[in-house]
């Protein structure tokens, strides 16, 4: 039986930690402070890369006043979770500080490496799925929890060059979870991409990475547009490049995704070739009313929670 | 099978050879660059501005091949890009380059340091003492680096044509406002006096460098106005 959501589940509140509900929020990035700060736009929460906001520059006293208004999530792009040496401890630290100083809903970093004997790649890099890549990572989420004190999702990672694993990034991801309780942020354009890239069906690694992954530990969904480039090998590959509107198939899995889990907080990404922030809105409002349509009753309780 | 460690220090000097690319590995080392080019970019303006995009990004993009950051904050990524330019073909055709990168360096770690932070209290003499703004740095160049930012700040880069680029050494404090970086020029005697108090020296050391080239009333004008009066000084007065 699907019921209708009642729209007080949609409610956030600014400085508040915590669960934040099931509502389409906007990636805000710099070129947008200035604007939103003297037109105050309507949106239910913003989502920044902190390492934008780890120095004492204007941005950061700019985002001190868009906090007292807005919701905040934390998505941070270099804690290398994957790294075999472990998130670099300075930075560990000033990720700890911008927590404590917001108070974001969600706080966030990826299934992915990006620095090895100190020196950092601006990248999300591949991991083997392997049992010590298992071991490391979930000590570097634990570490990462019990400094910060709080559960962090991670996020799935789109994938441009195939490996050897020993087990599927489902398999993977749901081993993490259960060994460290941290939840999952379903990128739903990083199913898609990666699912092209390898040419798999990308409605069966939905469907792998829903059967597999405890629904409960999914806190966050990301929505993005990606592009498509014809490699110097010819080979044709989309890339995670959030620099497009969120495509067809993509809008369509993501229905399926919250058909499958219920609502859940749902970003829309956009990093290259950024828009206004009316287009983001835009985007965020058609992911608004997915969220919004009727679900399975036994999803209404998870709301309600 | 290799370890962890071992696939990601092979991953990482693979991914950024200088040779043909299996094309997934390309995207990855696509992305590397053109994050540092890009951060590169956002902290030297006026070089881009005046050197051109393209030449900027090549070098740029040399540059980060050899010089990778060691933080996931790209905000201090590039200290030796000056020295770097300086050295570049770029710099034999613009010898102005040099100072200009280094301007705009001062300018952008200034905008990012913190507002409100002062040094320890320097006493000037058995009155008077200063605090000097934390952020506050020095810097000496030859070309009129100020007015080449100005002009094309504004887009108005026909205006370089008219500015005197002879080369004779120009002092600037830069340091954070509450707005943002700030920029003044001082003169010699008071970027001596400046520069010895930043490097810890005393006030007395630091008045004796500001005479050197000038006279005494002359230099102590220059401290008042240059350094004194500006904003990056705070003065405090013993007993008061």
């Amino acid at each position: 039986m699907h019921v209708p959501v009642n729209p007080e589940f949609f409610r956030n509140d600014a400085r508040s930690p915590g669960p934040v509900c099931a509502t389409a929020g906007i990636g805000l990035r710099l070129q947008h402070h200035r604007w939103l700060l003297e037109q105050r736009p309507r949106a239910h929460w913003l989502e920044v890369h902190p390492e934008n906001y780890m120095t004492a520059g204007a941005q950061s006293a700019e985002l001190d006043r868009i906090a007292n208004h807005y919701p905040l999530s934390l998505h941070a792009v270099g804690l290398s979770l994957g790294s075999a040496g472990g998130p670099d401890s300075a930075h560990l630290e000033r990720l700890r500080e911008l927590v404590s100083r917001y108070q974001p809903c969600l706080v966030s970093d990826h299934l992915s490496w990006s620095a090895v004997d100190g020196t950092y790649f601006p990248d999300l890099l591949p991991l083997p799925y392997t049992d010590e890549a298992l071991g490391v990572f979930a000590a570097n989420v634990d570490r990462t929890q019990s400094i910060l004190k709080r559960q962090i999702l991670v996020e799935n990672p789109s994938k441009y060059i195939p490996l050897l694993h020993a087990m599927s990034e489902a398999d993977f991801m749901a081993e993490v979870v259960r060994r460290t309780g941290c939840g999952v942020l379903l990128d739903i354009n990083n199913i898609y991409v990666s699912a092209l890239n390898f040419g798999s069906d990308p409605n069966g690694q939905l469907h792998e990475y829903l059967a597999k992954i405890p629904h409960a530990s999914i806190g966050e969904v990301h929505l993005a547009g990606h592009a498509t480039v014809i490699g110097a090998d010819g080979h044709q590959r989309r890339i995670d490049d959030h620099g497009a509107r969120v495509c067809g198939p993509v809008w369509q899995l993501f229905r399926r995704a919250i058909q499958a889990i219920g609502p859940r907080p749902t970003l829309i990404e956009w990093d290259t070739r950024v828009p206004s922030f009316e287009v983001l809105q835009g985007e965020a409002s058609v992911a608004q009313r997915i969220l919004e349509e009727p679900v399975a009753a036994e999803h209404l309780y998870a709301i309600a929670r | 099978m290799l370890s962890l460690v071992e696939f990601q220090r092979r991953f990482a000097v693979d991914c950024l050879r200088d040779a043909p690319h299996e094309g997934g590995v390309e995207v990855h080392r696509g992305t590397i660059l053109a994050a540092l080019a890009n951060a590169l970019r956002l902290t030297f303006p006026t070089v881009v501005q005046l050197t051109g995009a393209d030449f900027f990004d090549q070098v740029a993009t040399e540059y980060a091949r050899d010089n990778l950051p060691r933080s996931a904050v790209l905000y201090f990524y590039g200290d030796d890009f000056p020295d770097y330019l300086g050295h570049s073909n770029g710099a034999r055709n613009l010898p102005c380059l040099w100072d200009v990168a280094r301007f705009d360096l001062s300018i952008d770690r200034a905008g990012h340091a913190a507002a409100a932070l002062h040094t320890e209290t320097i006493p000037i003499d058995t009155q008077l003492n200063v605090r000097l703004a934390s952020s506050l740095t020095c810097l000496q160049v030859d070309y009129p680096v100020d007015l080449l930012r100005d002009a094309l700040d504004a887009g108005c880069p026909e205006q370089l044509s008219d500015l005197d680029m002879t080369p004779r050494a120009r002092h600037f404090a830069v340091w954070r406002a509450p707005d943002g970086a700030a920029v003044k020029q001082i003169g010699p005697a008071a970027a001596a006096f400046l520069n010895t108090l930043l490097e810890g020296g005393a006030a007395a050391e630091a008045l004796r460098h500001a005479m050197e080239d000038t006279s005494a009333p002359d230099a102590l004008a220059a401290i008042q106005t240059d350094i004194l009066s500006a904003s990056f000084t705070q003065l405090t007065w013993s007993g008061a």
